[in-house]
């Protein structure tokens, strides 16, 4: 047999052309298996970044409500894929979540009982991205109440201030150190939003920052010192406190003693109450916890140490001083609005049965103030001859001139003498004394007693107003007595009396007739936070140490609200006005971090998480 | 003549074998060329995927263990491919660096990766972070996240 070479060489060929086929062929699957692992590397990747939004959304989403249902076909913009997370519905989901914030016992899961701590969430993300899926398994931890407020006011609406104010910040109460004590209004309309009005002589600090929700045409401070920086668009998140949820779940506490015009004292532990409307006084002693269904106004001081929850308005019209319960970081949560009023001393006396005297004080005034409109009063200078006259005199005589016991004013003193002892007893009482010599003051029965009249006017001239009244009655009663002074109306007719023009001395007639009442501006102090799901107003000197949150929602209506000196602004809730001096000292330590048993949304924090 | 004739055929076949073997190396060689290319782009790929997750994670442990973090607040872009010149001037005066290592770039292997980290407040106790890594002219791989600290 012949051996033969022919077609050996395409053999060959054909033979390494097949090898180098196999080998390119293997090399293009390498290569795209191992594009294809990069890709899959990638996708995953992406994926675990998803599942992390997803987490991170819930979380702020759950630390405003705790009834948020989960996230059944999340999405992230600009992020690829989807995720979900969804509430478990038996122990055997393994990929539900389970909330327990705001409780204090620990919840059951897939992992067994009891696998979710007191306060914290077991939240299981499970994202997809191109067919990849990552799913993500973390344990939040609530921070506790307080935990959210890092500027010293924060409104969701405008926050307003007038007059002197002061907002700083330390880093505890027993640690002085400085930090920054900011105002943050939440608002986007970029008008009104962090406004300060100073009268001349005011001075307004502000060590931290100036913040708005919308553009920076909405922070009006001019003159005001702001250490930190103006801050637009830069909304901060404002979590909602489930008052309404505290509240009933200890309305079983035993309800407070009240004491009506005297004071209500609160000893250490938890009352509950529903509406509470007390002409009075309160101290909260130490650790004493109020719920109020309803409104909470105390006419009167409010004092101690304590927490108050309030599920309506809450007002306090006088001094008002309570310092934080200390497992609280709140001294007040009121899901309505927060009044800091002045004292209403007419309301106190009616609640003691004063009508009838308010009432003849009412008129008298009235009276008065018409007759001082009119002066000097034209006419013959003598009572008997002059029916203006008589009737000044009448008014003064029904408010307190020379009928000591029998006018009305000492008719109020012997109906407050029948009121408990307290401070707005001792502070009536003062007043109302004032008052009486305010119309008494002269009380010279002849005319001649040229000493006290000389006294008054001069002082008069000097701003001293105690006495005008009377004085001036009895220039026109008696003034002719002694030709040769410079009082008598004989002698001396005309608009000038003791060279004092007698319109500016009509004005302050006025004036103090129209100043004449029980009322008082008080002071609040506040060591803790106020919280308020409505506005907060305040015409006294507030003093906080903590900081004042105001967390309405939007879209809310806003309300007319009076001031102490009769001016009627708009107020939403959310909005923040502070009339008067106010200082605010936020204290750190106190909303850092805290961990306190709290049933209500919070900061949250991640405790431990996990890929699966 | 019909010897003579073979004697031809085996060299128009040896030549037909060359020829086909060049061509068809060359296609392969191309395609295992491209291949190898494509292996280098998907380790290159994977390794960009690893600085990107870095970087990310570098960002998250910097905002998760600092008071006050290292990135700004609001809006921002770092951009690697652009020279900083932070980091020519006084430490001590200047702000630090951002974000913490590995920016702005780091070689992988020989290849340099260009990192380009932006960032903005997506709301409240809410940002965004989007890390885009560059390399030679390839087309950018890119991870972004939200982060709740």
């Amino acid at each position: 047999m012949k051996i033969t070479r022919r077609g050996f060489a395409l053999i060959s060929t054909l033979l390494f052309l097949g090898i180098l086929f196999m080998m390119s062929v293997s090399i293009i699957m390498m290569s795209r298996q191992r594009v294809f692992s990069g890709l899959v590397q990638h996708h995953k990747s992406q994926a675990l970044y998803l599942a992390e939004a997803g987490l991170a959304k819930a979380e702020v989403a759950l630390e405003s409500d705790l009834k948020w249902p989960g996230e059944p076909n999340g999405t992230v913009d600009g992020i690829p894929g989807t995720y979900e997370i969804h509430l478990a519905k038996d122990l055997n989901d393994r990929n539900g979540s389970v909330i327990n914030i705001g409780t204090d016992t620990p919840a059951d899961s897939y992992r067994g009982k009891n696998s979710v701590p007191k306060n914290s969430a077991l939240l299981i993300v499970t994202a997809n991205v191109s067919g990849q899926t990552y799913t993500l398994e973390a344990l939040v931890r609530g921070k506790g109440t307080a935990g959210y407020m890092s500027d010293a006011i924060l409104g969701s609406g405008n926050v307003v201030a007038k007059g002197n104010l002061q907002v700083d910040g330390i880093s505890a109460l027993d640690d002085a150190k400085k930090v920054d004590g900011s105002i943050q209004s939440n608002d986007k309309s970029g008008s009104n939003n962090v406004v300060w009005q100073g009268s001349p002589g005011d001075t307004a600090h502000v060590t931290g920052n100036v913040g708005v929700g919308g553009a920076s045409s909405g922070i009006k401070m001019a003159g005001a010192k702001v250490d930190g920086s103006f801050e637009a668009n830069a909304p901060t998140n404002i979590p909602h406190t489930d008052i309404d949820s505290e509240v009933a779940k200890n309305m079983g506490n035993p309800s407070p003693s009240l004491v009506p015009l005297g004071t209500t004292t609160l000893g250490t532990g938890k009352y509950s109450s529903g509406t509470i409307n007390l002409d009075g006084d309160m101290v909260l002693k130490d650790g004493a916890v109020l719920y109020v269904n309803g409104d909470l106004k105390i006419n009167g001081s409010i004092s101690g140490k304590g927490t108050i929850y309030v599920t309506g308005d809450t007002t306090f019209r006088g001094d008002s001083k309570v310092t934080t319960n200390p497992d609280y970081s709140v001294a007040l949560y009121s899901k309505g609005d927060v009044s800091l009023r002045g004292f209403d001393g007419t309301a106190y006396l009616e609640a003691l049965g004063a009508n009838v005297e308010l009432n003849n004080i009412h008129s008298a005034l009235t009276l008065l103030a018409d007759k001082a409109s009119k002066l000097p009063i034209s006419g013959a200078p003598y009572k008997a001859a002059n029916t203006d006259l008589q009737e000044y005199w009448s008014a003064m005589e029904t408010l307190g001139a020379h009928k000591d016991g029998t006018n009305q004013m000492g008719l109020l003193n012997a109906k407050l003498s029948s009121a408990p002892d307290g401070e707005t007893k001792t502070f009536l009482d003062k007043k109302i004394g004032i008052l009486d010599k305010q119309f008494s003051s002269a009380n010279i029965a002849t005319g001649d007693n040229s000493n006290t009249v000389e006294t008054t006017m001069t002082a008069y001239k000097n701003g001293e107003t105690l006495g005008i009244l009377d004085i001036y009655g009895q220039l026109l009663q008696y003034g002719e007595g002694d030709p040769s002074k410079p009082w008598n109306m004989k002698t001396n007719p005309g608009p000038k009396l003791f060279g004092v023009n007698a319109n500016d001395l009509s004005q302050s007639m006025q004036n103090l007739i129209a100043q004449t009442n029980f009322d008082k501006l008080g002071t609040s102090y506040f060591q803790g936070a106020i919280y308020t799901q409505g506005h907060f107003v305040a015409d006294n000197e507030v003093t906080i140490v903590g900081a004042l949150m105001a967390d309405g929602p939007s879209g809310g209506k806003a309300k007319s609200v009076t001031l102490a000196d009769g001016s009627v602004i708009q107020l939403r809730p959310g909005d923040i006005y502070l009339g008067n001096r106010t200082s605010v000292t936020y204290v750190e330590d106190m909303f850092k971090d805290k961990d306190v048993d709290y049933v209500g949304p919070q900061l949250l924090a991640k405790d431990l998480w996990m890929g699966r | 003549m019909r010897r003579h004739t073979r004697a031809g055929y085996s060299v128009m076949e040896a030549l037909v074998a060359v020829g086909l073997l060049a061509v068809a190396a060359l296609a392969l060689l191309t395609v295992f060329i491209g291949g190898l290319k494509m292996m280098q782009r998907s380790n290159e790929m994977a390794a960009a995927n690893d600085v990107a997750r870095s970087t990310i994670e570098a960002i998250k442990r910097d905002y998760a263990l600092y008071d006050d973090p290292l990135f700004p607040v609001g809006a921002y872009i770092f951009d690697g491919r652009v020279p900083d010149d932070r980091y020519d001037d006084d430490p001590l005066v200047d702000p630090p660096p951002f974000p913490p290592d590995p920016y702005p770039a780091v070689k992988v292997n020989g290849t340099e990766y260009k990192i380009v980290v932006s960032g903005n407040e997506e709301a409240s106790r809410l940002k965004r972070v989007k890390v885009e890594v560059y390399w030679n002219d390839n087309r950018p791989i890119s991870l972004e996240t939200l982060i709740h600290p």
